[in-house]
């Protein structure tokens, strides 16, 4: 009996959670997946059931396979150097500077800026008549004339992924921060007696010890770039030429702009089966320690 | 041997606050860059070279935002909306994670999992399914359909963080009070409750800067120009006025303020909060 008004008051407790996780989370994920194997146009309530048809249209498409690739290449780009600049600043922000919570705080700010600030500032900077950027470049003689940026199709991505690293690589930084904070001391002196210096201290203590947590902040940080709309989105919307078109871009195209409810869906449904598929296979060959950030 | 290593040293210093100092210029310029170009001449704008500092300062720009673009109602929007959804996230997350952490009873460990689960569910596989949802619930053009699906972003990660810090919370003091004659809802509301106020406050902060930042759900869900919020109103007004970067600079500018405070807020948090909880970003 005691048992029961037990789950009673917890199941009582979790229902607001239930109740907005079951409607607005479980329930569209399940029923996209089905609209993705139905045929579907906007505003009309009947669903034809099409079974794989909805693939077999997108994997016989190039804009589908030419989406992948450049998700990829921006998911790799922003990740990698997230994961480098967040782990270098954790190291810069962990020793005893002067000022060093300003510093930090400064450090950190961009994780809180609104993407859409975010994306207007640096377009701003990266404005190809008057920005910044290019007034810096060629007053250094770095480059012979302005430079077109966001224009320019071969361009455009480097940018978006330079823009992306910025926005999101301090919320690396805090993770890493949190876990270097923890690491004992005492590894460190009992290096020192070893005769390790500070790189030798970095690759036997420091490292070995974050291990878990940066293979965790990789995943999450991929899954998070990969299905990210907003912010490549703000900065080219997919341009130019769709050099930066990347699968979130092309759902949201086909279900809002097209009005191809079910296809777009199927994109949708598409993008998070590839990166689950990349999650699952990483999780087999790293099997990060579960539970290593509570 | 002594000399070569305190030059190491003094040169090891020199590269610290060298990098400490190009990471600092990496993210306050562009933050500076804004104020700057919110405050000057709309005409100094466009001068080659551009003037690293402004040659007058004037709210120009900020004086068209308000009188030209509907600014003062997407701000009003995006506070009603952001306020309460950190309301609803707050609420959801803090009796949810005292459940999870305290009580024991059937189906609680797949229930974890599922929120996990959730937790993985990107906005832009949710957005079409409840975009169909809320027009079948007639609740597009409606502050309820961003009130109602914004929690869904946060709250997976806000139940494992308030549930990392109810464990973090002694349980003997709610036994006391029970002891003394308390109802259990009044242990977890009189005693676990104050002692959990940190978590509170980093997971009604998340909810807010997320609530604050969104745009997918806020540009499919809400039609009309009266109830867009700052990011989709924004984001409009740059494509409509070929491109006034004065006015933008200030709306990017005050829109950044309360984000920015927020920000300072948390800080002392932040670091243990992320150590405490799972992350998303």
């Amino acid at each position: 009996m005691k048992l029961s008004s037990e789950a009673k008051f917890g199941l009582l407790l979790l229902s607001p959670s239930i109740f907005t996780l079951g409607i607005f989370s479980i329930y569209p994920a399940i029923w996209v997946l089905w609209l993705s194997f139905n045929e579907r146009v906007l505003f009309q309530s009947g669903m034809d059931f099409v079974g794989l048809q909805n693939y077999q249209k997108l994997l016989s498409s190039p804009t589908f396979y030419f989406s992948l690739i450049n998700t990829s290449i921006w998911t790799i780009g922003t990740v990698t150097l997230q994961v480098l600049v967040g782990l270098g600043t954790a190291l810069l922000l962990n020793k005893d500077l002067r000022l060093r919570s300003l510093v930090r705080a400064v450090a950190l700010f961009p994780y809180v800026l609104p993407i859409i600030v975010t994306t207007f500032i640096w377009s701003w900077m990266f404005s190809d008549v008057v920005g910044i950027i290019n007034y810096l470049l060629v007053t250094l003689g770095l480059t012979r004339g302005p430079l077109v940026w966001l224009g320019d199709p071969d361009m455009a991505m480097i940018v978006a992924i330079f823009v992306g690293f910025w926005k999101f690589f301090p919320f690396a930084t805090i993770a890493f921060l949190a876990a270097i904070v923890t690491i004992p001391v005492q590894l460190y002196e009992a290096a020192k007696i070893d005769g390790a210096g500070s790189v030798k201290q970095f690759i036997h203590v420091t490292l070995p010890q974050l291990q878990s947590i940066i293979l965790l902040i990789i995943i999450f940080r991929t899954i998070w770039m990969y299905t990210n709309f907003d912010l490549v989105w703000l900065l080219t919307r997919g341009g130019p030429a769709m050099a930066t078109h990347t699968l979130p871009i092309y759902a949201y195209r086909l279900s809002f702009i097209v009005q191809d409810y079910s296809l777009g869906g199927t994109v949708s449904v598409l993008t998070f089966l590839t990166i689950g598929l990349f999650v699952l296979v990483y999780f087999m060959k790293f099997r990060p320690a579960r539970g290593e950030t509570n | 041997m002594r000399g070569i290593s305190k030059v190491r040293d003094i040169l090891t210093g020199m590269g610290i606050y060298g990098l400490t100092g190009l990471l600092i210029l990496l993210v306050a310029f562009p933050l500076y860059w804004m104020v700057t170009s919110s405050l000057k001449e709309p005409t100094d704008l466009f001068d080659w070279p551009p003037h690293i500092v402004p040659v007058a300062i004037t709210f120009e720009s900020y004086l068209k935002l308000v009188a030209t673009t509907p600014f003062i109602r997407y701000f009003a929007n995006s506070l009603v909306v952001a306020v309460a959804t950190v309301a609803v996230v707050v609420t959801a997350s803090t009796f949810g994670g005292y459940a999870l952490s305290r009580t024991r009873f059937l189906g609680k460990e797949i229930f974890s999992h599922l929120i996990l689960v959730t937790y993985m569910f990107p906005p832009i596989l949710l957005v079409i399914p409840l975009f169909s949802l809320l027009i079948g619930l007639r609740l597009v053009d409606n502050y309820l359909a961003l009130i109602l699906t914004y929690p869904t972003i946060t709250l997976p990660f806000n139940l494992w963080l308030m549930r990392a810090f109810f464990n973090t919370v002694p349980v003997e003091i709610e036994d006391a009070a029970v002891v003394d004659g308390a109802t259990r809802f009044q242990a977890f509301y009189k005693v676990a409750l104050p002692q959990a106020r940190p978590g509170i406050i980093t997971a009604g902060i998340l909810a807010f800067v997320w609530s604050w930042n969104e745009f997918l759900y806020a540009a499919v869900f809400m039609s009309s120009g009266d109830l867009y919020t700052m990011p989709v109103g924004l984001a409009n007004m740059s494509g409509r006025f070929a491109i006034d970067w004065g006015v933008l600079m200030a709306a990017a500018t005050i829109f950044t303020i309360p984000a920015l405070l927020l920000f300072i807020g948390v800080l002392k948090y932040m670091v243990r909060g992320f150590g405490a909880g799972a992350l998303k970003g």
